[in-house]
């Protein structure tokens, strides 16, 4: 009966103690009482229904996650966290392009209009000290804290959806407005248009629709990579310290998930063509493998705590 | 004036178990109940009772030798009682007034 122990000790981490004694409680014992008095042809059957009932009392208590309140104490610290290495991301990704930028009458255009653009590319990567900040307070109970978690994530993902979608499109535009001065508006690419407006594009199916397709990946793939770098640090820190796969420091975790993120998201174009995947599948192939990275590392590290 | 307290058609149901059998488990509840019952949503709406003050419980002594968690036995409060008696009187009373009227 692993599976019932499992399942409570799932519905533990996440709801709180009431939830927990008057909902999943009851169901687990009725569900451990009828497995124990079937006959062994239909304990597989047993089974499948109660996962199946769990799983709904899982979907329907949900609600009850997101009304656990962070103390306020916890919600600052997270978002001075996160603010600091958002900050410093963006700082890091916009110097060297604005040192590049040729003439110094633009260079303060650029930096106003390329800094949306810096913070979608830098506030994923801050997950890693918002999550360390929430593991890390002390007094927590831990539903409230998987609670904060679940709430993080879901403001980071619409953040994501609101950036990317409308403020970087916009700001991108102005910039080749205010740079190129040509006689009409320049022609808007598909990174200069709004996630509406990309959505709502009647383009044959031709260069221009598959760029569009391309974008559209690419901004459904950034707004859950939080959620991914959330879920793997969380991962990490469940691992004991002081091992080799344990989790690291928050600005080396930090320093080593960019460049993971870099590396994979170089080589999936190449497979999204050879493989003749579909346009703008690129982006998925990378944060599949970004999580298949993170399992790996600790199915590893469950194999060698088993083997020691 | 203070309002009738409403019940779910699930609430409704399952006091009206708990009248006839006095005392039940959530999985009998919906083996007796005909489908009419989930099994994914009854343990939640038991726990709602609860809270509303509909329902009392308390947990089955483990039979010997038996392992898992004991299970949980419901049964109606005099609350829940006095609202389904108050909606059925209501309900006749509505009914017998539909009629009056046809005629």
């Amino acid at each position: 009966m692993a599976i019932t122990s499992r399942a409570l000790a799932f519905a533990s981490r996440w709801f709180d103690p009431q939830t927990v004694a008057r909902v999943f409680n009851p169901l687990v014992a009725d569900w451990q009482r009828e497995w124990a008095d079937a006959p062994k042809s239909r304990r597989l059957i047993v089974h499948i229904r109660g996962i199946l009932s769990f799983c709904i009392a899982i979907i329907v208590c949900t609600p009850a996650i997101f009304h656990a309140r962070a103390p306020k104490a916890l919600t600052d610290l997270i978002a001075r966290r996160m603010a600091i290495a958002t900050a410093l991301g963006t700082a890091v990704l916009i110097v060297p392009f604005a040192r590049e930028v040729q003439l110094e009458e633009t260079r303060g255009f650029f930096i106003l209009f390329a800094v949306p653009g810096a913070i979608v590319m830098a506030f994923p990567f801050a997950m890693v000290s918002a999550v360390d900040a929430i593991r890390g307070f002390i007094g927590v109970e831990p539903h409230v804290t998987r609670g904060t978690a679940a709430k993080l994530g879901v403001v980071a993902i619409m953040f994501m959806f609101f950036m990317h979608g409308w403020v970087v499109p916009a700001a991108n535009q102005a910039w080749r407005e205010a740079t190129f001065h040509p006689p009409s508006e320049p022609a808007r690419a598909p990174r200069e248009l709004s996630t509406f407006e990309l959505l709502t594009s009647r383009e044959p199916a031709t260069t221009k629709a598959n760029n569009i397709r391309r974008e559209l990946g690419n901004r459904a793939a950034l707004s859950v990579l939080p959620v991914l770098l959330l879920w793997r640090r969380w991962r990490a820190l469940d691992l004991p310290k002081g091992r080799w796969f344990s989790a690291q420091p928050a600005a080396i975790g930090t320093i080593a998930m960019i460049f993971a993120f870099l590396a994979l998201r170089i080589s999936p174009r190449i497979v999204e063509m050879k493989w003749h995947l579909p346009v703008g599948s690129s982006f998925w192939v990378t944060l599949g493998l970004l999580a298949l990275l993170g399992t790996i590392r600790v199915t590893l590290a469950e194999w060698s705590m088993v083997r020691a | 004036m203070e309002q009738l307290p409403k019940f779910s058609s699930a609430e409704r149901q399952i006091i009206e178990l708990l009248v006839e059998h006095e005392e039940l488990f959530g999985l009998q509840m919906v083996e007796l109940s005909g489908g009419r019952l989930k099994r994914g949503t009854v343990y939640v709406t038991l726990g709602r009772m609860q809270e509303k003050g509909y329902l009392e419980s308390r947990q089955e002594p483990l039979p010997e030798g038996a392992i898992g968690l004991p299970r949980r036995l419901y049964r109606p409060t005099g609350l829940a009682m006095r609202i389904l008696a108050t909606w059925k009187a209501a309900e006749q009373i509505y009914i017998r007034g539909a009629h009056t009227q046809e005629a």
